[in-house]
């Protein structure tokens, strides 16, 4: 991607991640994530140029959140914006932060966004925003059995649904070392076949142990050129490039012929542009947007541009675990924690702490240079992003 | 908490449950919910709702839905220390039966609360110079003399003076002197007698000073029972409820008005891009691959094959409408005939046709008598027999 000019990230906030926060409001609960984005930048509001806003309205059915926020933003007297694209919102506010910064137009902008799931009806909004003139009855939600149905097919059943088991459990012991995740259960491996069995089928073989959480929640990222980013951090995480796919507003991949995914579509472009020849070791870790722990499995294969079972095999060998050679989600991912409209860029956000050093008890090991973080919504929306510890050249 | 409580609690929790019913929540519910809850304390337990009421009783009895639940989990959860829902999540919790009765059982009782550890008078005083409110003794300089009758009785001299309290055992040079039965005491300590009513009823005697007593119930902090833990503030928190109702309507268009109006005629139609040749169910004004306008409509169907099939065990309910679809339902996509590939149209299978439902099974769809140009026209497609 041809920029004007280099962005880091300098901050990055999160509040605790839950199912209930009843104890603060929607300004507050914000307010929380953007104290620690600006304490970890060293930064005040006086420095923030521009705010980013961005959650799904029909969510809480509260229009011009952006302006009862203020008083949890910072915003008052700022420039500002509001990004509301559905289920990839936190990745497109992310684009939008870097095009803010990259085109001179603002040195330093903080991007905002947040979920209070709890204060909606999440899966009913879903249903009550899809296309209305034919598939609005047919919708189920975000549920949907028929990815497993296809890897069952493919891979066989056992195979399947075990490697399917292991990604979740192996989310969750990630999830256990990051003390912002809504869902920590405490899951240990000789539980996969009890839980593959016992868990209550939502859709298909989709069970309620597969499906991601509903949340609330904010994550708070800051932005800055590359002057404004040295003054500030010792090691930004620069965005070196992103990019945004998707296809019609009706599911079209359900049929009997292989399709390129969005996903597919949008690694190979971006891994081609930026020369990428073999993303599982140029690449040294992913946050990945994993709806459920069938769709983690399966997408795994598309984002990494794999072929046959590797995907699979990643999985069964630990590769994706915290210490693995190619560790996916340390922060336990979406099926940990959901707050929608922040659950995009908390993987662009979990991405650049990796690059950072700031991720904690859940930082992997090895020294992460060049991270990626995907974002989802809709009818198969995919948004890339690929950041680098070292300068992109222009 | 002592060893005893906590054996009793799983008991206690269940033997309390009648009285704790909240009738709003279990109005027009018949259910039986069993219990198996594990562990040397456990047992089994059916809680039985009809007609407004519950009835608790031991054992399994023809339950609907059966949870079984280690015995600490479940003192946890009924405590609110364990989320249920995570509890369900990650196996600690088990559900066979008829699961969605249980959503209903989060409104059925008053939350729980264990029974306290003995409340003594003796600890009432003993912990008065540990819950002195400072702005409440400021300035006063005072002896207050208690006689506290019965069993659990005793003599007291509470000491204010330069915003400090002593506590002597014994009446010392008092000012005032207060009468009052133990466990009347004991009520107006914790709240559940009010100490003006007490006077004026006669069960709190005050010889002496009566103004300085007057300003005595400001001197101390709250007393908490020894079992209960440190009392904790009250937020004022209140959720607001509001529920949205909202009638929309949508336009077509002319492609979609095209392929809707056919419906009435029962004929399927898909629209054709030019270039790639392609067909789109249901039509589309631009090829989404080609970016070309399609103009050009067949029909389909209207039989054809399953392709990918997906039953939903679990309804949300509508948020407009309150309702809940049946389940199982399955939605599907179909390959009709003169279709291939992607070609899918997605819609329902009849749900008696569930058992069934695999790939490559011949469908056909099934005409609502009304048609009125929308995706309901067609009540479902169902497998042909042979």
């Amino acid at each position: 991607m041809k920029k004007n000019r280099n962005v880091g990230v300098i901050g990055v906030g999160q509040s605790v991640f839950s199912s209930h926060r009843e104890e603060v409001n929607q300004p507050e609960m914000i307010h929380e994530a953007v104290l620690e984005a600006l304490d970890q930048a060293g930064m005040t509001m006086d420095d923030i140029d521009c705010v980013l806003h961005g959650n799904m309205e029909l969510f809480e059915m509260v229009h011009q959140p952006d302006l009862w926020h203020t008083l949890g933003t910072g915003a008052f007297g700022k420039e500002t914006l509001r990004v509301t694209t559905g289920g990839t919102t936190g990745a497109t506010l992310v684009c939008a932060a870097d095009a803010l910064v990259a085109s001179g137009l603002h040195d330093v902008v903080m991007a905002i966004g947040f979920e209070k799931l709890q204060e909606g009806h999440t899966t009913g909004g879903i249903t009550n925003m899809a296309d209305p003139l034919w598939t609005r009855k047919l919708q189920t939600g975000a549920l949907t059995g028929m990815t497993a149905t296809q890897l069952m097919d493919e891979f066989g059943e056992e195979r399947a649904k075990r490697a399917s088991m292991l990604y979740r459990i192996t989310m969750d012991k990630h999830a256990m070392n990051n003390n912002k995740a809504h869902r920590r259960l405490g899951l240990e491996f000789d539980q996969a076949e009890d839980l593959a069995i016992n868990s209550p089928p939502l859709v298909g073989e989709l069970r309620m142990i597969h499906m991601c959480s509903q949340s609330d929640g904010t994550c708070v990222m800051i932005f800055a050129s590359e002057k404004k980013a040295r003054q500030h951090c010792k090691q930004p995480a620069w965005i070196k490039d992103h990019i945004t796919v998707h296809r019609e507003e009706n599911f079209a991949i359900f049929g009997d012929a292989p399709v390129t995914t969005t996903h597919r579509y949008a690694a190979e472009k971006l891994f081609e542009r930026n020369n990428i020849m073999d993303p599982r070791k140029e690449i040294d870790m992913m946050e990945m947007y994993d709806p459920s722990s069938w769709w983690g499995l399966d997408w795994l294969r598309e984002f990494l541009l794999l072929e046959g079972d590797e995907h699979l095999e990643m999985v069964e060998n630990g590769e994706i675990a915290l210490d693995g050679a190619f560790p996916v989600n340390p922060s336990g991912g979406v099926i940990a924690s959901n707050p929608i409209g922040a659950t995009a860029m908390v993987r662009v956000a979990e991405a650049a702490m990796q690059i950072m050093g700031t991720a904690g008890d859940h930082q992997v090991p090895k020294q992460v240079n060049t991270a990626l973080a995907s974002g989802f919504g809709g009818t198969m929306w995919t948004v890339l992003t690929l950041l680098t510890r070292d300068l992109p050249g222009l | 908490m002592t060893e005893k409580t906590t054996a009793g609690l799983v008991a206690d929790i269940f033997g309390t449950m009648e009285a704790r019913v909240i009738p709003d929540g279990v109005d027009g519910i018949t259910a039986n919910y069993g219990y198996i809850i594990t562990g040397p304390n456990g047992g089994k337990w059916t809680v039985c709702v009809a007609d407004g009421r519950v009835k608790v009783m031991e054992d399994l009895v023809k339950p609907d839905v059966t949870t079984t639940c280690a015995e600490d989990d479940w003192i946890a959860i009924t405590l609110g220390k364990l989320d249920g829902m995570t509890a369900f999540s990650s196996g600690k919790l088990k559900v066979t039966g008829d699961m969605g009765l249980l959503v209903a059982a989060a409104g059925f009782f008053e939350k729980y609360q264990p029974q306290p550890a003995e409340v003594t008078v003796a600890d009432i005083f003993a912990t008065m110079e540990s819950r002195v409110n400072p702005d409440g003794v400021k300035g006063i300089t005072a002896n207050c003399g208690y006689r506290i009758t019965g069993e659990g009785g005793g003599e007291w001299t509470v000491c204010v003076a330069y915003g400090k309290v002593k506590v002597l055992e014994g009446i010392a040079n008092p000012d005032v002197t207060t009468t009052c039965a133990d466990d009347d005491w004991i009520a107006i300590t914790l709240g559940k007698l009010d100490g003006i009513t007490a006077f004026s009823s006669g069960k709190l005697k005050v010889e002496g000073n009566l103004d300085i007593l007057s300003t005595a119930a400001r001197f101390f902090k709250k007393y908490c029972p020894p079992s209960a833990g440190p009392e904790e503030a009250p937020e004022e928190l209140i959720a607001l409820k509001q529920v949205l109702s909202i009638p929309q309507t949508f336009a077509t268009g002319p492609v979609m008005g095209h392929f809707l109006n056919a419906l009435k005629e029962k004929k399927i139609l898909a629209n054709q891009c030019p270039e790639c040749q392609r067909l789109q169910i249901p039509p589309r004004e631009v090829c989404a691959e080609c970016v070309v306008r399609c103009k050009e409509f067949v029909q389909i169907g209207p039989e054809g094959i399953i392709s990918t099939p997906d039953v939903a065990y679990y309804a949300s309910p509508d948020p407009l409408t309150g309702e809940t679809r049946e389940t199982p339902y399955c939605s599907c996509h179909f390959l009709l005939d003169g279709c291939k590939g992607h070609e899918t149209m997605w819609h329902e299978l009849k749900a008696s046709d569930i058992p069934r439902a695999e790939r490559g099974v011949r469908v056909r769809p099934v005409w609502n008598d009304t048609l009125t140009g929308s995706v309901t026209d067609i009540k479902y497609f169902e497998i042909i027999d042979d």
